[in-house]
């Protein structure tokens, strides 16, 4: 099985990318845009025509391809779809990205798809389910794949170990790697009151192959209770810029995307943002830099 | 405690009926927000992501019959006919089906027509298109889709698109029958003559289409190769 963590950046880019959005297909393809890669759902590019397809074709014979998966259901119980799988990896085998990526999460149960990434108690069962799931899709597409942290709105009273753990171990067992979304760390944190800083810390740099940042939104309710939405429809915050520079600080240079699915801006407003990841990654350039 | 089978079979119903199961308010922790509003989250999520996604697939339904008429109708559709798999341009198809059946749009039922167009024109935008020059001359272009309505179809779509004047369409002026063509990537929509109609039905039927004049106008239309 390759593990195709191995990066060559367009010139002397720093691994700053964006998500590819329809919106700016035609004007990436013009302008060709200084940023290191590009991600994609890959549930979007599983039909088998449409010009969309052409379009990353396009992107991908001049930038390297990050493909992010948001329906394997990797926590489900009953095991992932093998049409899915199949899905994927044919949109594996066409594109051949940098890297793959799926969640930390459940979406599908019973012959229905849920349309979101559901959280799942993180105990030794779950641990078990979701590491021969990883195994089963990284052994079906050939590849090592990147598993995201998400972020939470609620917690089971079934959970006995810490998201920090369960992703280490789960690391250990399947041989996947991690794709640390920091934006979830923040939402997740705040939402269920344990502590951000203690998190980041815990996760090894070694497991960490792709970091995220994207932007949250803050609800009320009319009682004064608050809950952060993570709707990826809004500049990075503040604080998690924050926690992105003491990452770096610690773990070194990490292929960083700047997330960004509703609301969606213009292509400089997504540029500029990877530009101050590329920033904070260059004040550390030369430390543990994820070439691979 | 319940396997995380149960667990996952008793969260999935809660979310698409948007009525949480009892025997969850014991497995989920309710530090400071309930275990409803938190699973509140999930179900909102769930339902305006789809209602998002299928708005993007119908906007002239919703030009015709308002964001609002048309968010409505999707909620009820989405909690009916959940979606089966992960591939999400493959949901909606059973949409015009529904509208057709639902009860507040029984004095507008054109607008199931309308649907049913959009839905052609998005299965199309997907498809992988089949080159002229790999298909046999004289034969239908396989990139094609017919619709076939009792209402003035591409006429009211032309309005909801902002490309016909609404005074100009009647309801009541006859069907049509719509062609919609992939050709090179894009969707091209014609609307198919009484003779063109027929002449089409003479080659599915193996009698061959004689008449030259149709010939030329379906080959115009690249409906015929």
């Amino acid at each position: 099985m390759s593990n195709q963590f191995a990066f060559s950046p367009s010139g002397s880019l720093l691994p700053a990318g964006v998500g590819l959005k329809n919106q700016h297909f035609a004007e990436i393809v013009e302008k060709s845009p200084d940023v290191a890669f590009f991600e994609v759902h890959a549930e979007n590019f599983m039909s088998a025509g449409g010009t969309h397809h052409r379009y990353l074709e396009n992107v991908c014979e001049r930038y390297a391809l990050s493909l992010h998966g948001v329906g394997m259901s990797l926590g489900s119980a009953e095991g992932i779809s093998k049409t899915h799988l199949q899905k994927f990896k044919t949109v594996v085998d066409r594109y051949k990205p940098w890297l793959i990526s799926e969640h930390l999460a459940w979406s599908s149960e019973g012959g229905h798809y849920l349309n979101d990434l559901l959280p799942l108690p993180l105990n030794e069962n779950s641990l078990s389910i979701v590491a021969d799931n990883i195994a089963r899709m990284q052994e079906y597409i050939g590849r090592k794949i990147l598993i995201e942290n998400p972020s939470a709105y609620m917690a089971f009273t079934e959970t006995d170990m810490s998201e920090p753990e369960f992703l280490t171990r789960l690391a250990d067992r399947s041989g996947c790697g991690l794709l640390l979304d920091v934006n979830n760390v923040f939402v997740s944190g705040k939402n269920m009151g344990w502590s951000i800083e203690n998190y980041l810390r815990d996760i090894p740099s070694s497991l960490i192959g792709e970091i995220h940042l994207a932007g949250h939104t803050l609800k009320s309710f009319e009682d004064g209770q608050e809950i952060r939405i993570d709707d990826h429809g809004s500049a990075v915050s503040v604080d998690v810029w924050d926690l992105y520079k003491s990452l770096t600080a610690r773990v070194g240079v990490r292929p960083t995307l700047i997330e960004w699915d509703t609301n969606i801006p213009s292509l400089n407003v997504l540029l500029t943002e990877a530009g101050k990841a590329a920033d904070i990654m260059e004040a550390h350039q030369g430390k543990d830099v994820v070439h691979a | 405690m319940p396997s995380l089978a149960q667990l996952q079979k008793d969260m999935r119903r809660s979310i698409i009926a948007r009525q949480m199961a009892p025997q969850l308010n014991d497995l989920i922790v309710s530090d400071g927000l309930s275990a409803e509003r938190r699973l509140q989250i999930y179900q909102n999520n769930y339902q305006g992501l789809l209602v998002d996604a299928l708005l993007g697939v119908f906007p002239i339904v919703s030009a015709f019959v308002g964001d609002v008429f048309t968010r409505t109708a999707l909620k009820h559709f989405i909690t009916t006919a959940p979606p089966k798999e992960a591939c999400l341009s493959n949901y909606g198809g059973d949409f015009p089906d529904f509208l057709a059946d639902y009860e507040h749009l029984q004095h507008v039922l054109y607008v199931a027509d309308i649907a049913r167009l959009e839905w052609a024109i998005h299965e199309l935008q997907h498809a992988c298109e089949v080159p002229l020059s790999e298909q046999k001359a004289g034969s239908v272009n396989l990139n094609t889709v017919f619709i076939k309505s009792d209402y003035p179809l591409l006429n009211l779509w032309m309005v909801g698109a902002g490309q016909m004047q609404a005074e100009a369409v009647h309801i009541d002026q006859g069907g049509q029958r719509v062609c919609v063509v992939l050709n090179e990537g894009q969707i091209q929509l014609f609307a198919v003559s009484q003779d063109e109609h027929e002449g089409l039905r003479c080659l599915k039927s193996g009698l061959g289409l004689k008449n030259e004049a149709v010939c030329q106008s379906l080959r115009n239309k690249n409906i015929l190769i």
